[in-house]
């Protein structure tokens, strides 16, 4: 008799084909072409434009660069829309009396987050320089590809943090979605230097995601040693662990107190 | 009238328990904030009273697409839609009494974007034309009204009216020249933009906070009332269009 395989890969693989029929329920290639790529890349040319009215080519680059990757993190912060969906949906408690745990669940579940945004922001980040007269060397400047990739490993894993704190919002997720991904468009240097902001925020964005990874990606679109390059890889890396260990501790114990108290079901 | 008033005690109501629904006010200081700064970092003060308005415009455009085109599309889902096309009333003038309720609210928005901007760059925003700032506000709602009207209209006829609200977002920030002037944008998308009442709502409104003398008042505010008047129409058109192709095929509740 074959036995069902039981370990992290088999969760893995039956948690994508989930996340990935949830996308195309919500997407058609049409409406993600014309309605989300289309928008990316002009917010993308909103930013470079806004760069080059401000201050001229080294602004426009500045901002066409922290714009595309912004893209890859707020495709990627959008998996803490799905643990409050989980519980609306009814699901969340099957999910927790099933052997494994809830948060690898989520975040086995929605990789399919980081891999459209690091297309989408990769895509808007080749593309619109065309139309905004920014110089890219190629072909180093693909190697902004999987930098973008790390980058929105860590916000989706610091979107599982973020999961476990919605997970009891009825509503108003979405609004915390937007004050997430806008507070890190402030904090981490995707529009603004990191240096800009008072001591106690510039200290913040070190530990929040795509600060480092961001820091790399220019250092491989611009001259950048290969040492920082890699060292600010690392330490994207060490960021998104800190994230994964916060956000399985925080998800755990919110589940915890739910089942005691009974509120881990729509109706609570 | 009556339905007018129905129409706006709802959207009162309705704003007061959905969280999500007062977001703007929420977000509208973060692009402030952001634009600020990056205005700010750059050196160019010249640039900072645009850029807070074009935080506080970008909050009221968002109102408009996502509260006001999610109206209808709410009231199918809960199902209310039906029962109120069966009414009495007019449901044009229900739909535009909830429309003036959510573009109404967003006035405040661009107050709040001042408050910001001097709470967290120091800096007041002086207002050296407020009958031009006042007169160009007042001809934007009105097409800002219809563009809502336009946006719940389309919303219905879509399967996924999300995507539609999801694209109209940047791509009209850039366009209309919320925050970037209309005249940085590459020649051949500026006729694009010169049909929308937003760019010239926006570019009056950015000629008010100026210290020079605006000039071509006169054609500006002709342009802006003509593009807004067009875009209540179309609303009103795509609205009625609608209505009556879901009562065709008893649609009006959504399945």
């Amino acid at each position: 008799m074959n036995r069902p395989s039981t370990g992290f890969p088999a969760l893995a693989r039956a948690c994508a084909v989930v996340g990935a029929r949830d996308v195309f329920a919500e997407q058609t290639w049409f409406t993600w072409t014309a309605g989300w790529l289309m928008r990316v890349v002009l917010q993308v040319t909103f930013f470079a434009l806004l760069g080059s009215y401000v201050g001229g080519t080294g602004q426009t680059r500045y901002l066409l660069i922290g714009g595309a990757a912004n893209v890859a993190a707020l495709e990627a912060l959008t998996v803490m829309l799905y643990s409050a969906h989980d519980r609306l949906g009814g699901t969340l408690p099957l999910l927790v009396a099933a052997p494994r745990d809830y948060f690898l669940v989520l975040l086995s579940r929605y990789p399919n987050c980081v891999v459209t945004g690091t297309l989408t922001s990769s895509i808007a980040l080749l593309s619109c320089p065309l139309l905004v007269g920014v110089h890219l060397e190629y072909p180093r400047a693909l190697l902004a590809v999987p930098v973008i990739a790390l980058g929105a490993t860590a916000t989706y894993v610091f979107g599982g943090f973020l999961g476990g704190i919605v997970i009891k919002v009825r509503s108003g997720r979405w609004l915390l979605l937007n004050i997430g991904w806008m507070s890190m468009a402030i904090l981490c240097g995707f529009t603004i230097r990191v240096g800009y902001w008072p001591a106690p925020l510039t200290w913040l964005a070190q530990i929040l995601p795509f600060t480092h990874a961001l820091r790399a990606l220019r250092g491989v679109l611009g001259d950048a040693t290969v040492a920082l390059i890699v060292g600010q890889c690392a330490l994207e890396a060490a960021v998104a662990v800190l994230w994964f260990v916060v956000g399985r501790s925080v998800l755990g114990l919110t589940i915890e107190r739910a089942r005691r108290d009974g509120s881990i079901q729509l109706s609570s | 009238m009556a339905a007018f008033l129905a129409g706006l005690r709802l959207q009162l109501w309705w704003a007061r328990t959905n969280v999500d629904e007062l977001q703007a006010f929420v977000i509208t200081p973060l692009f402030t904030v952001l634009f600020g700064a990056v205005v700010d970092d750059a050196g160019r003060p010249d640039l900072f009273a645009g850029a807070v308005l074009g935080g506080g415009l970008i909050g009221v455009w968002m109102v408009c697409v996502q509260v006001g085109g999610n109206i209808i599309q709410h009231a199918r889902w809960s199902g209310t839609f039906e029962g109120l096309v069966s009414t009495p009333a007019a449901v044009p003038l229900v739909i535009a009494g909830r429309m003036a309720v959510v573009v109404g609210v967003t006035v405040l928005l661009l107050p709040e974007a001042w408050l910001v901007a001097w709470l967290v760059f120091g800096v007041a925003v002086v207002v050296p034309h407020p009958v031009v700032l006042l007169v160009a506000l007042l001809v934007t709602l009105v097409g800002l009204h219809g563009a809502a009207t336009l946006v719940a209209g389309l919303c219905v006829l879509g399967r996924r009216p999300y995507v539609l609200q999801l694209a109209l977002t940047f791509p009209f920030y850039l366009l209309s020249g919320l925050v970037v002037p209309v005249s940085v944008l590459p020649d051949w998308l500026r006729p694009v933009s010169n049909l929308s009442f937003l760019t010239w709502g926006a570019a009056l409104l950015r000629s008010a906070l100026l210290p020079g003398e605006p000039v071509g008042l006169d054609w500006r505010f002709a342009v802006l009332a003509v593009t807004s008047a067009t875009t209540v129409s179309a609303g009103f058109v795509v609205l009625l269009v609608v209505l009556r192709r879901a009562s065709i095929r008893g649609t009006l509740h959504l399945v």
